[in-house]
């Protein structure tokens, strides 16, 4: 009897931590998207050249983030797992990409909208067009750096990897950059 | 180009995409794919009644023009020939045409009707007892049906005795039940004496045992009418008259008629073995009268 009755006091708290958990990751996307949705986003769209699909990431993120508050469990750990989570979802969607643009045939051009607009003025950029001739890793670690303004640290842990690779990468990065933006000029 | 304004080149270059702005929506989609799966059942049945609701109106279209065409081949078929001329004879004739039609098809339902009651009562006769009795076993000891009630041991209970005067007699009284059907007689002259003419034996114990000469019928005085009608329902056919003297429930009598000993049950169960039969039904008997007197 005692047992039992220990037995239903130890699951109702842990459905009052379950609740509790689901009320603080509620609240805890509700911040971070308030705050950082914008960024993780035009992020994305650096890195995936299209903004739906940039959204659609940045939404998996949040969604992944939610699942992974219990161990998150912080809101700065959850804003690095968010980054993670959109390198690493973008690098997935750009494999993929690949192997959709090898295989599918040509869509019809469709009329451009707003959105296409915008990124059609970053495409402009001879920089962002030279960003694109660089590889995966090396144009992300440029990203980070310099437009989401990270530290080597951070961009470490958002591309898990090592500071030390950080460093490469981006070193890498400009002097190819330098290269192609030279020879276009 | 130095270190520094390539990064300042690449910042600037970067912050171009800070003209991209994302959906309004994005909470909300984020909100919808943390919301727990719907049950599939409620899924299937949303899904049905998405399907229902495109197909409905295709399906009533079609049923609205089935209609149609065959209301119109019907008017054609049987319809008023508008080629007919003459006269307003001729035009009501043309009209005869699709009146017997219509005629025919309200006969045809009426009948089909009437044949699927019947046959439903002859499937499930207990429900149609019920129906008649008003949900009780209306049956009464000779299968009769007895809407005033049941008696316990199937005898009927219907009518009532009403007595007047001093002459007024019921008839198949028994001591231990009403098995008699109820009869309302009046002694003197010019009143009424009615008698049932639903008659239920009773074969109770101790059940019609009258003294010999008490089962002929009384004497009513003249102008004594005895109808067939029942007075009355559910009453015991106890009345106050004396035992043994009952008056005949059956056919009218007319004034000046001699009454004769009916042949209804209890007159005959109480007749003894060698007494004279009635010599006459008194149905004949009685009409006879009735058309000598009329």
């Amino acid at each position: 009897m005692t047992e039992t009755l220990v037995a239903d006091v130890a699951l109702g708290s842990v459905s009052a931590d379950l609740d509790a958990d689901r009320a603080a990751a509620d609240t805890a996307v509700t911040e971070l998207y308030s705050t950082h949705y914008r960024s993780l986003v035009r992020l994305a769209a650096l890195l995936v050249r299209d903004i739906g699909t940039a959204e659609e990431v940045v939404q998996d993120s949040f969604v992944a983030m939610h699942g992974a508050w219990r161990r998150l469990r912080d809101s700065e750990k959850a804003l690095s797992y968010l980054r993670q989570s959109v390198v690493n979802r973008s690098r997935s969607v750009l494999r993929h990409r690949v192997v959709v643009d090898r295989n599918a045939p040509k869509p019809a051009p469709d009329e451009p909208s707003a959105e296409h607009g915008a990124i059609a003025l970053v495409e402009r950029s001879a920089v962002i067009e030279a960003l694109r001739t660089l590889p995966p890793r090396q144009r992300e670690a440029l990203v980070l750096r310099f437009y989401a303004d990270l530290s080597e640290a951070q961009i470490a842990d958002a591309m898990a990897i090592s500071r030390g690779a950080v460093k490469s990468h981006t070193a890498r990065a400009m002097q190819a950059l330098r290269t192609v933006l030279e020879r276009d000029a | 180009m130095s270190t520094i304004n390539e990064r300042e080149a690449l910042r600037r270059a970067f912050h171009l995409a800070d003209g991209i702005e994302p959906g309004a929506d994005g909470l909300q989609r984020i909100q919808a794919r943390l919301r727990p799966p719907r049950p599939l059942a409620l899924a299937w049945a949303e899904a049905s009644w998405t399907y229902l609701r495109m197909r409905i109106p295709d399906e009533l279209q079609r049923l609205w023009e089935w209609l149609l065409s065959v209301t119109g081949r019907a008017w054609e078929r049987f319809g008023p020939k508008s080629g007919t001329t003459g006269g307003v004879a001729s035009r009501t004739i043309g009209w005869l045409r699709p009146a017997a039609v219509l005629g025919v098809t309200i006969f045809v339902v009426a009948l089909g009707t009437y044949v699927a009651i019947d046959a439903q009562q002859a499937i499930n006769p207990s429900a149609s007892n019920s129906i008649h009795s008003g949900g009780s076993a209306g049956v009464s000891g000779g299968g009769q049906r007895n809407p005033g009630g049941t008696n316990s041991q199937g005898h009927s209970a219907l009518g009532s005795t009403g007595t007047s005067g001093g002459t007024g007699k019921s008839t198949c009284r028994s001591s231990g039940t009403s098995g008699a059907a109820g009869s309302s007689s009046s002694g003197p002259a010019g009143q009424t004496q009615s008698s049932s003419p639903s008659v239920s034996p009773s074969d109770g114990p101790g059940g019609l045992s009258p003294s010999p000469g008490a089962n002929s019928s009384s004497s009513p005085s003249p102008g004594a009418t005895t109808t067939g009608s029942a007075t009355g329902a559910g009453i015991p056919a106890v009345g106050s008259s004396s035992p043994g003297v009952a008056t005949l429930p059956g056919p009218r009598v007319m004034a000046g008629s001699v009454p004769t000993p009916s042949p209804s049950p209890c007159t005959r169960r109480t007749r003894r073995p060698g007494s004279p039969a009635p010599n006459a039904s008194p149905a004949v008997f009685s009409y006879g009268r009735l058309n000598d007197g009329g």
